[in-house]
């Protein structure tokens, strides 16, 4: 690893959990695998951190999990976007894009 | 949805934890596994895996820690957990358990009795189906009450648009009823028929009466009867129906049976036992033609048409009743009307708040004083625990999480002692209600005081307010333990600010419980000043009315009846004297009824006379109520219709009227009569002994041959109300039909008139004794609890000579101190709020010496000994034990 792995941006989390989901439904470990990857190791999750979100993803119906075989036959729970999640997650990308430019632009500034 | 969701996962996690423990543990466990099979595949062995793992995510344990309590049902789960635990320790300790249950049952059940009777007497909604769009519609107070008369209800059913089922009522009929061969008085209800449908009644049995059978004057006789009136008089006999019975000699049908548990509209009323229609009103009220439009007797209610707000149907009315005066000017000028919510007692309102909140304020008062009792009273026990709390802290547990444990023990105690003080104020509030139950009259009211769910609600807010009063401080001290000095095992692990809290809240008590002695002393002071009277003994004197003109006797069959009825009642054995007085109540407000003036005192106008109170009676009346003279003779039977008028007055007339020159053989002017003074009493005064005398000229009875009713007074060697039956006995010897109406003995009408006096210096002197007993506790045990941590300084003390009186008064003094403080407060607080108590005191000043003296001297007497007697034991501490020990 190049760097060490920053904290992710407060309240980020839910959305980047959804944003995998979206991709492909997958388990706990692999959450944060994709995570992992697609940051390209800059946020590392904790499984603490992690399935604390999970839980409250899923109490809030945003996503749905389900107990199936995993490759190597052990258990794992797979979890599902709904589709109140999805609108969700769109919302939210929605929300982050808007913050993000108006935060460059702060930025940029001179 | 998602709220529902989130109950549902949390709901099927508490029930089935293991279940939902066991997936969070294979899903982690999972997690792990593929965690260290991406390791194993760089080459790692799965051991050395597991373990790379486990130091990049922390130990598996801590993650579920972290996930575990994010969830609500945790929280429940932790409170359960304390549950049990409070119970656990509570029943480990059943004295110290019973003994904090029972203070705070008492001082909940005081704050629910006086709840409960706020509520029944303001609260509460008329009995109807649908009470809340009910509103009262009341006249302008200028003719009295708020009452209407006929016709002007008439108008108004006919022109508002506001208000719908507008019905009419005077529930207040005493009507003299024979029915299945008993006679008696019945309270009665003259309601228009539209009564039964705006409370949404149905009939027991029969059928309520008709628009119909309502609207034509004295047509038709129809009654409906109480339930309860129906099982009394009838067996419950529902051929009863049809048959006809009579009120106040008049016969009126049967057509129907109330439903049980309705006994009027009037909250705190007389209960209603039979219904009879408005139009029938000439045979329900005697006093002036119902008919006429100054007759104004009747009570309006109605239910607000939706939409409409109180306040625009309380316009309407208001110009309805003036284009009724002007379109005819028999009706009385009135000045707008009010409508309002038909909630609580309709008349005396402020007066009974004024009540209300005093009581109020002496429950709350307790308890504060039990909240501080049972606070101290924790504050110890969380002492003694110190070490087992200060044992979880070092384990890890949170000052929040102490807090919780300790909060919810004491709220099961709050718990426990709510509920056994709701049970106990079903009973103490009845206590309480019984003294409304009876009026000056000697009539029955009803309130309805069994619990409903705003009282139910009260007690659970109560309950809560209370435990978490009691229970906050002693557990946020408890939380504070110092854990080095706890886990040292000094044995005495007490900071120096809890035993102050201690002190502290001892010396509260002290002071609280002072105040309402010194309160309690003076209400009693004040209410036996106003039952005392003056210059009169009302003492085994019975007194009745004998309303001959409700079966229409004519004035010379009355005279000779009653002078009968004083003859016979004089000769019965046990009976000292017998007389008669006219009309009002002997003790009700001495109304002025007439003008008095000196012959040839010249008045521009007849307003400026001066007013007087004119008291028609018979011989002896003076002696009967023990009245004594000043000068001159009592009426005798010389005094009659044909011999010169005269009178004898009281002091207060001699010094207005006749100006203070000895009136004797004087002649003077009442209502423009000649009367000769032939006697001088002194100014006898019971209902007006707060109020100052007033002028009065008495006349003799016999003399006005137009005089129908009287009440009888009958002064008896025993017992009044003993002596009622053979008293009946012989009026009824003379005629069995005439009615006799408002038995009772005259000290018993003394104490309907002085109510609210009674019932507020009764309420605070339990009040008193309650927190005279709780703070002498108290202090007990501060005092002993000292004691018991100190023996080992005791010890050390006495092995080094100290007498056994000087180790007492160590503690003595320490004592001392809390009593000092709280009596100096307590007095400062007593002085500051006696003053509150100003309209509720006669004959005593807020800051009356004797009723300071008293209160401090019986606290002073009581927390000595409660200090005396714990410290005492200091001197039996044997110093060889006492060092062994540690």
């Amino acid at each position: 690893m190049p760097e060490k792995p920053s904290d992710l941006v407060q309240g980020t989390l839910d959305m980047l959990i959804l944003k995998t989901l979206a991709l492909e439904p997958t388990h706990g470990y692999g959450i944060s695998v994709r995570i992992e990857q697609m940051s390209k190791g800059v946020f590392r999750l904790n499984a603490g951190s992690l399935f604390l979100a999970i839980q409250r993803l899923e109490r809030d119906g945003l996503i749905e999990g389900e107990w199936k075989p995993t490759e190597n036959n052990r258990r794992a729970r797979y979890y599902v976007l709904t589709q109140k999640g999805r609108k969700r997650l769109d919302n939210e990308t929605r929300e982050w894009g808007r913050q993000v430019a108006a935060i460059a632009r702060i930025l940029e500034a001179s | 949805m998602s709220l529902l969701r989130n109950v549902a996962r949390g709901l099927r996690s508490l029930f089935r934890k293991e279940h939902v423990n066991r997936e969070l543990n294979e899903e982690l466990g999972a997690y792990l596994e593929m965690a260290a099979a991406e390791k194993m595949k760089d080459g790692l062995s799965r051991k050395d895996a597991l373990r790379a793992v486990r130091l990049e995510q922390g130990s598996v344990e801590v993650t579920k820690e972290v996930v575990r309590p994010a969830r609500w049902e945790s929280f429940v789960e932790n409170c359960w957990q304390d549950l049990r635990f409070a119970a656990r320790i509570l029943r480990k300790n059943p004295g110290l358990t019973f003994a904090a249950v029972l203070t705070a049952a008492l001082g909940i059940a005081a704050n629910v009795t006086v709840f409960s009777v706020v509520d029944a007497l303001f609260l509460r909604s008329v009995p109807a189906k649908n009470p809340e769009r009910l509103v009262r519609i009341l006249a302008p107070e200028n003719n009295g009450g708020g009452v209407f008369s006929v016709p002007e209800f008439r108008y108004l059913r006919e022109h508002s648009k506001t208000v719908d089922e507008l019905t009419a009522h005077y529930s207040t009929a005493p009507l003299y009823v024979s029915a299945n061969d008993e006679t008696g008085e019945v309270q009665g209800a003259v309601v228009s028929s539209s009564y039964f449908s705006m409370l949404g009644l149905r009939p027991y049995l029969g059928r309520f009466f008709t628009p119909d059978e309502d609207s034509v004057a004295d047509r038709n006789a129809v009654a409906v009867l109480g339930y309860g009136f129906w099982q009394r008089i009838y067996n419950g006999d529902s051929a009863v129906i049809g048959r006809t019975f009579l009120i106040n000699g008049q016969a009126f049908t049967v057509v129907g049976i109330m439903p049980a548990d309705f006994h009027g509209v009037e909250i705190g009323g007389m209960p209603n036992e039979i219904w009879i229609p408005a139009m029938m009103i000439h045979v329900g009220y005697r006093y002036c033609d119902g008919f006429q439009p100054s007759c104004t007797i009747l009570s309006i209610m109605g239910r607000l048409k939706s939409g409409i707000s109180a306040a625009e149907a309380q316009a309407e009315i208001a110009t309805l009743m003036q284009q009724l005066r002007a379109s005819n000017s028999a009706f009385d000028e009135r000045y707008g009307a009010s409508v309002t919510p038909a909630v609580g007692m309709s008349g005396n309102r402020e007066y009974n708040l004024m009540l209300a909140r005093l009581l109020s304020a002496i429950a709350g008062i307790l308890l504060l004083i039990v909240c501080a009792n049972l606070g101290g009273l924790l504050v110890a026990r969380g002492t003694g625990r110190g070490r087992e709390i200060a044992m979880r802290l070092a384990l890890g547990a949170g000052r929040g999480r102490i807090v919780h444990q300790l909060l919810t023990e004491s709220l099961v105690l709050a718990f426990a002692g709510g509920a056994v003080g709701f049970l106990l104020s079903t009973w103490t509030s009845r206590l309480l209600v019984n003294f409304y139950s009876v009026d000056d009259e000697g009539y029955k009211h009803l309130f309805d005081v069994r619990p409903d769910a705003t009282v139910l609600l009260f007690s659970l807010a109560v309950t809560a307010a209370a435990g978490v009063l009691f229970g906050l401080l002693p557990a946020l001290q408890a939380s504070r333990t110092d854990l080095n000095d706890a886990l040292k095992g000094g044995g005495s692990p007490v900071g120096a600010n809890r035993k102050s809290s201690r002190t502290a809240l001892a010396t509260v008590q002290v002071a609280f419980s002072l105040a309402l002695l010194v309160g309690a002393g003076l209400l009693a002071r004040s209410a036996a000043f106003i039952q005392s009277g003056s210059n009169m003994d009302l003492h085994h004197v019975l007194g009745l009315r004998l309303p001959v003109s409700l079966i229409h006797y004519p004035p010379d069959k009355a005279r000779t009846f009653k002078q009968e009825v004083v003859r016979r009642l004089r000769e019965l054995p046990g009976v000292e004297s017998v007389s008669l007085a006219k009309g009002q109540g002997l003790l009700w407000n001495p109304w002025l009824s007439g003008r008095a003036t000196l012959p040839g005192k010249m008045y521009a106008k007849l307003e400026e006379q001066p007013r007087v109170s004119v008291k028609p009676i018979a011989p002896n009346y003076f002696a009967t109520l023990r009245i004594p003279f000043v000068s001159g003779r009592d009426f005798n039977d010389s005094d009659n219709p044909g011999s010169p008028p005269v009178t004898i007055v009281n002091e207060t007339f001699a010094r207005q009227i006749a100006a203070n020159r000895l009136p004797l053989g004087q002649t003077v002017l009442i209502d423009d009569k000649p009367y000769q003074i032939v006697g001088l009493v002194k100014d006898a005064q019971m209902r007006s002994v707060i109020e100052g005398p007033l002028p009065v000229a008495y006349v003799p009875f016999w003399q006005d041959e137009t005089l129908l009713e009287a009440r009888m007074c009958i002064r008896l060697a025993g017992d009044p109300a003993a002596a009622l039956p053979m008293v009946r006995k012989a009026i009824a010897s003379i005629d069995p039909a005439v009615p006799v109406t408002e038995t009772m003995p005259l000290m018993d009408q003394v104490r309907g008139a002085y109510t609210d006096a009674r019932v507020a210096s009764t309420v605070l002197s339990c009040a008193a004794l309650l927190a005279l007993i709780l703070s002498a506790m108290g202090l007990y045990g501060v005092v002993s609890y000292e004691v018991g941590r100190r023996t080992k300084e005791i010890g050390v003390r006495t092995a080094l000579g100290a007498r056994p009186h000087d180790v007492v008064q160590l503690f003595l003094r320490q004592g001392f101190r809390v009593v000092l403080s709280g009596v100096l407060f307590g007095g400062g607080l007593a002085f500051a709020t006696t003053r509150l108590l100003g309209a509720w005191l006669f004959g005593v000043g807020s800051a009356d010496p004797l009723s300071f003296g008293a209160a401090t001297a019986v606290l002073l007497c009581t927390t000595v000994t409660a200090t005396y007697l714990p410290a005492r034991q200091a001197m039996r501490v044997d110093p060889i034990v006492a060092l062994r020990y540690e």
